[in-house]
């Protein structure tokens, strides 16, 4: 180059440069692209950063280089992402499934970094290809939240703090492209209240660090109930220390040797739960009684509904000669107390002493059957149950740790459970679509169709995708309330009625 | 639609009631002194109402709200379907048939007052093939679901 602009004229220059890339680059760049074998894709599959440094660099010169290369990049991260999405082995199994995204990601990340200098364009691209893949499956936001379950509860064993901060920020990266935001934070509050109430969070710091996280992203409002439950938490234990307290100084002791700890939720910020029937035995009603007439006496005005769903028990077992104490929910403890009076007991039996409903029953039954802690034994000892079933106490259990954990609640949702969930959610979001449809219509009096649909879509974007006919709906809805009326000049126009 | 066009011209409020007030008021607006000079008058509405779209508009729509329970703010479908054979609007477009049935398999079970109106919309301003209707456009839910039956149907 130096040789030309000696002799030739400084102008001739630039158009020269213009017709030999022309020549060679524009000509050929598609090819080089998109060769077979050693194309852009192959070198995005093998990592080679040096020669996507090079194709970047080279194709920079001519205008339409980048945007080749670009579309290359999301189309290949599209396809490998919905690979990862709806390949049938990761269905079940949401560690690997989100542990491949975040792999795919640093691996973008790495080359984006070192070959394209982490060029804003490139960046783009590639959101936008995550962001199609993540959200082609209904169970990502799920799984996400399973997979910071799973961190949480397994806490800092062999993980540094460090780490384990890192992987959070990763999974944040990934919880950005998710469009349903609202049905992650449906999972994450479910996940949190099993955490919280059956004591498996491993980390208190790292709880909170992910919810401060939550709420940088999102704002406060979606972390508020997050935050209230930790509240909870921490005003239930004060609680508890004031009611020992309180009963230990009371003779005789009400408890009657009986140790009860409660934990009070606010009903606003937990996840709803269905109240389940059991009929609680007739010692730890006294308890339940002490506690409440405490607790109201402290807060006047509450009302307290005992929940049995979610509470453990302990229970100290005697077999033959061996004793063993036995960390059970609380509707496996009311089942393994009829055993103090009688020996065996009928599955029917079963339903009418303890309450619980049948489905229910067989689900917590089960666990107490399994070889690992074989307590009851079932006659006929076939899987399946029925009302004439005979459970007897297993006299001769063994077990070598003495104290034996029944693990029985399943962290992920079964089908209809998850049914459950998919109707709640569509329930508050037609809430939130007419909440939005009403506050624009009373700033802006009167407006549109398209452009009614395109703010309501805007303001809800940050907690999920809503449909345009779901909108069109809540609008007739809201038309026929006489929230809203059609323009009787212009059809498409409403107008706000006050 | 005799009736209703009676009841229309004497701007009725309450169904199948005419008091004596509404009925003296509305003829003399009218100039009808006599029996003869009523039917011709309401002979009139009729043309007028076969002609003018605007008119039968307002017909159109005062027939809902003639027909619909005080309370409420829509009727039921076989009571709709019924109303729109009276004022014609089987015999003014060709696909009321096919609405028909289609309003007959539809879970839906009463028609709101936006719903009547937006279908006398429809069938002024959408041609029979649907091609110009837009569903991302304004028009009520219904409608949707049956511009979606009928090209369905077209395939």
């Amino acid at each position: 180059m130096e040789r030309v602009s000696h002799y030739l004229d400084a102008g001739t220059e630039a158009k020269i440069k213009e017709v030999v890339e022309r020549e060679l680059i524009t000509a050929h760049m598609k090819t080089l692209v998109e060769m077979e074998g050693s194309g852009m894709v192959s070198m995005l599959k093998d990592d080679k950063t040096e020669d996507l440094t090079r194709m970047y660099q080279l194709l920079g010169r001519v205008p339409k280089g980048h945007d080749i290369m670009r579309q290359v990049l999301g189309d290949f991260v599209r396809e490998t992402g919905k690979q990862i999405v709806e390949s049938p082995e990761n269905q079940n199994k949401e560690t690997t499934y989100v542990q491949q995204l975040l792999d795919l990601k640093q691996k973008y990340d790495n080359i984006l970094a070192k070959a394209m200098g982490n060029d804003k364009n490139f960046q783009h691209a590639l959101n936008q290809a995550f962001e199609h893949f993540i959200n082609l499956s209904p169970k990502s936001p799920e799984y996400i939240s399973l997979f910071i379950d799973d961190k949480l509860r397994k806490g800092l064993k062999g993980v540094s703090e460090e780490e384990m901060e890192q992987t959070l920020d990763k999974v944040m990266m990934l919880f950005r492209f998710i469009q349903e935001k609202d049905i992650f934070e449906k999972y994450y509050k479910q996940h949190l209240a099993k955490r919280l109430l059956l004591g498996r969070s491993a980390s208190d710091d790292a709880e909170r660090s992910m919810i401060s996280k939550l709420k940088t992203e999102c704002g406060y409002q979606f972390t508020s109930k997050l935050e209230g439950m930790f509240q909870d938490m921490k005003q239930s234990s004060l609680t508890i220390d004031g009611f020992k307290n309180y009963v230990n100084a009371l003779d005789p002791n009400p408890l009657k040797g009986l140790e009860l700890n409660v934990q009070v939720l606010t009903t606003g910020f937990w996840p709803t739960q269905s109240a389940s029937k059991c009929t609680l035995p007739q010692e730890i009603v006294v308890c339940c009684e002490v506690f409440q007439k405490y607790y109201l006496s402290q807060h006047s005005g509450r009302r307290l509904t005992w929940q049995t769903t979610m509470g453990t028990g302990e229970l100290r077992a005697f077999f033959g000669t061996k004793r063993h104490e036995l960390n059970v929910s609380t509707h496996q403890m009311v089942i393994l107390l009829l055993f103090n009076q009688v020996d065996t007991l009928t599955f029917k039996d079963l339903l009418t002493a303890t309450g619980i409903p049948g489905p229910d029953l067989h689900k917590t039954i089960l666990p107490l059957l399994v070889p690992a802690h074989k307590i009851l034994l079932k006659n006929p000892p076939v899987p399946k149950f029925s009302p004439t079933d005979s459970f007897s106490f297993n006299e001769n259990f063994k077990s070598k740790l003495f104290r034996v954990k029944v693990v029985q609640v399943a962290q992920k949702e079964s089908e209809p459970e998850r049914g459950e969930t998919q109707k709640k959610v569509d329930e508050d979001r037609k809430h939130m679509i007419e909440a939005a449809i009403v506050r624009i219509m009373k700033a802006r009096k009167t407006m549109q169709h398209a452009n009614l649909v395109a703010e309501v879509t805007k303001q809800l974007s940050s907690r999920f995708r809503p449909n345009p006919i779901t909108i069109k709906k809540r609008i007739e809805s809201l038309i026929e309330r006489e929230y809203l009326e059609r323009s009787s000049s212009d059809r498409k126009m409403y107008n706000y009625l006050a | 639609p005799t009736l209703l066009i009676v009841a229309w011209c004497l701007f009725s409020s309450r169904q199948w009631e005419f008091t004596k007030s509404e009925w003296l008021c509305a003829w003399t607006l009218q100039c009808c002194y006599t029996f003869d000079e009523i039917s011709a008058k309401i002979k009139q509405c009729r043309d007028w109402l076969e002609k003018e779209e605007d008119i039968f508009r307002t017909f159109y729509q005062f027939v809902f709200d003639y027909l619909k329970q005080p309370k409420t703010t829509n009727i039921e479908k076989q009571e709709a379907l019924f109303a729109w054979k009276i004022v014609g609007i089987d015999k003014k477009w060709t696909l009321f048939p096919r609405w028909e049935k289609f309003l007959e398999e539809n879970p839906a079970k009463v028609i709101p007052r936006d719903g009547w109106n937006m279908l006398l919309r429809f069938i002024q301003t959408i041609d029979t093939n649907m091609q110009n209707y837009n569903e991302n456009d304004s028009w009520p839910t219904l409608l949707d679901e049956f511009v979606k039956a009928v090209k369905k149907e077209f395939q």
